[in-house]
Parts: structure tokens; C-alpha cells; sequence
């Protein structure tokens, strides 16, 4: 099972823990959320991103992003979300977590399998 | 032809496999068109198969649709044989998800209906968006009760695959194994050997 650990510094405030498994949808298994060296209270989200196949509705499909789990965590402070909190959370498309600003301090780690 | 395996309530005696297997027999109905001459009303022995994998997915928006095409014609996922000497046994499941399949063929032609005028599959009337719907429990992934039957120029089979209501998209996984038999005709079968094949019935037989 993969894991990853990041500090959320992207210039873009987005970081990719995983890229899509065509086959299969990711299921994180564990989030923890490590502000204690941030330098304020800060707002992660968990996002999903996905192009949706061609259907009858929607003949040209676009890149859609949606946010799946929004934390916020104090400064100094910590944040884990554990499995069974996290069992119907469901990734179809790219893992990758954003943050409201980018923060050198802010360390994310997440777990995932596949389903 | 399309078969649906059914969970079994309790199992006696040796086990059969799923799938066609070398030695087997198959004969195809008098009611195969005349459009498909070398399959029509013969009979086959399988002289060897090959199992390949494939899996099929799509992400699809809440309450819409894609159909799926089988066949090899512009737009499908070719998943018929291109050989007259060859049949696909299709086994087709699905992993979990908020979603279901209903089969047409061809395009337009509801395989499952009731005999209640308009009781046909669709998913845009509330009534009739579970008709003759497959649900991944039906067929799961690692364990596929849905067989398909595919012969060279046979008309294309749809699956319409419908995301309901409920979740913004969901991903649906269609897990198919082709296993592709080679066949050799027997041009008088015994009758133990006529017993023991496999009948394969046209479409139309299906929609009585």
C-alpha cells in the first residue's frame, strides 16, 4: 500500500500524491495533517481530479476537480483521519491535496489502495 | 447470446468450469441469420481456447449514460472475433459502484422486456430505469456470471452503462475475459455428443 509524505510549499498551493489508476478508484487510508512548524492555522483539501469519459449528457468532456475532504488545522496543531473515518472516501481520478497557502511548514502524509 | 449465471444455492458433485474448454461442444441454432452462413444451424467442437483479459472504464457523471459498443466497428471496444473459425465466450463482470448495465442489440433493441406494452428498459423514466438492469452484485469483478457470445459480423451488442443519482460521478470498471475458442465443425455429431454441447441461441430467441 503507498504512502506519502509532502510538505505543501507548491507555488501552485496544489500537490499530486497520486496520479489515476485507470482501472481502479483510490482509497486513502489514513491522512495526517502535521502543522506544528506552520506558520498559521491552515485549510488543506483532498481533491480528486478527473476527465469524465465521453456520455450521452456530455459530449466533451472537461477536466473536473472535485474536493472530496476539507481540514483545517491550527497552528502547532495535528490532524489524522484514520481509516475508518476515511472508508467511503473515494478518489476516481488524480489524489492531490491543496492548501489555502503554500507553507514550507505544512507536512501531509497520505496512505491509499486501490479498489 | 447473452447468459446469466445465477448465484448457486448449494452445489453437488464435481464442478464444472465456467468457461468453454478444449474438447467442448457448442452447436448454434437453426434461428442464427443467414448473414452469419458458417455458424448457422452447425455444430463445433473447441479445439483450443485462450483466455485474455481486458478491463473497461469509464468515469461518468451522475445520472447519465455511455453505450458501450462490443463490436469492432468505428467507436466499439472490438471485442469481436475478426475469423469465421472463431467464437468469444465472453465473461463480463463489474466493480463496485453506483451504477448498472442494460443490454441492447442491436443498438435500439432492449434484450430484457415484459410483455406489458412499453415495459422496456429506460433510464430516463423513473418507472423503468431498474427494467432488466444488471447491478455490480449481479456480476461481480472476481466472480463474472455474465456470458457473452460473439461470432465474426454478428450485429454489435450495447451496454448501456448508467450512472444513477445519488453521487456527483462515479467510476465504473467493466471486467471482461475473451476466451477465444477455435472451432472445428463435426458434420455429424453423435446424439451423447449433441446432449452434452452447449446450445447457443440467437438474439431473437431471447427476446420472446
Amino acid at each position: 500500500m503507498p504512502s506519502l509524505a509532502q510538505a505543501l510549499d507548491a507555488i501552485g498551493l496544489v500537490t499530486v500524491f497520486a496520479a489515476e489508476k485507470q482501472n481502479a478508484k483510490i482509497v486513502p487510508s489514513q491522512i495526517i495533517v502535521d502543522n506544528e512548524a506552520g506558520a498559521a492555522q491552515r485549510v488543506i483539501t483532498i481533491q480528486d481530479v478527473f476527465t469524465p469519459a465521453v456520455s450521452n449528457g456530455a459530449p466533451v468532456p472537461v477536466v473536473t476537480t472535485v474536493n472530496r475532504l476539507i481540514i483545517t488545522v491550527d497552528n502547532a496543531g495535528w490532524a489524522t483521519i484514520a481509516a475508518e473515518a476515511l472508508k467511503e472516501l473515494e478518489i476516481l481520478g488524480q489524489l492531490q491535496v491543496s492548501i489555502n497557502v503554500a507553507d514550507a511548514g505544512t507536512i501531509v502524509t497520505i496512505s491509499w489502495g486501490f479498489k | 447470446m447473452i447468459q446469466f449465471l445465477p448465484t448457486p444455492e448449494a452445489t453437488v458433485g464435481a464442478t464444472m468450469p465456467k468457461l468453454l474448454q478444449k474438447g467442448f461442444f457448442v452447436k448454434f441454432t437453426d434461428e442464427w441469420p443467414e448473414t452469419l452462413p458458417y455458424v448457422k444451424g452447425k455444430f463445433f467442437r473447441i479445439a483450443r481456447v485462450n483466455e485474455v483479459n481486458q478491463d473497461l472504464p469509464y468515469i461518468l457523471p451522475s445520472n447519465d449514460y455511455r453505450d458501450v459498443d462490443f463490436s469492432n466497428q468505428t467507436g466499439g471496444v472490438n471485442l469481436y472475433p475478426e475469423t469465421t473459425k472463431t467464437l468469444y465466450e465472453v465473461a463480463l463482470g463489474f466493480k463496485p459502484g453506483n451504477y448498472q448495465v442494460q443490454f441492447y442489440i442491436p443498438a435500439g433493441e432492449f434484450v430484457s422486456r415484459l410483455e406489458q406494452a412499453g415495459m422496456v428498459p429506460d433510464v430516463t423514466v423513473v418507472t423503468r430505469k431498474y427494467l432488466g438492469a444488471f447491478k455490480p452484485a449481479d456480476s461481480p469483478y472476481d466472480d463474472k456470471r455474465i456470458l457473452l457470445y460473439f461470432v465474426k459480423d454478428l450485429e454489435p451488442l450495447i451496454a448501456r452503462t448508467f450512472v444513477d443519482t445519488g453521487c456527483d460521478f462515479e467510476k465504473c470498471v467493466l471486467g471482461v475475459t475473451v476466451n477465444k475458442c477455435y472451432l472445428e465443425e463435426m458434420k455429424t455429431p453423435t446424439s451423447e455428443q449433441l446432449a452434452r454441447s452447449k446450445e447457443l441461441l440467437y438474439y431473437s430467441q431471447l427476446r420472446w
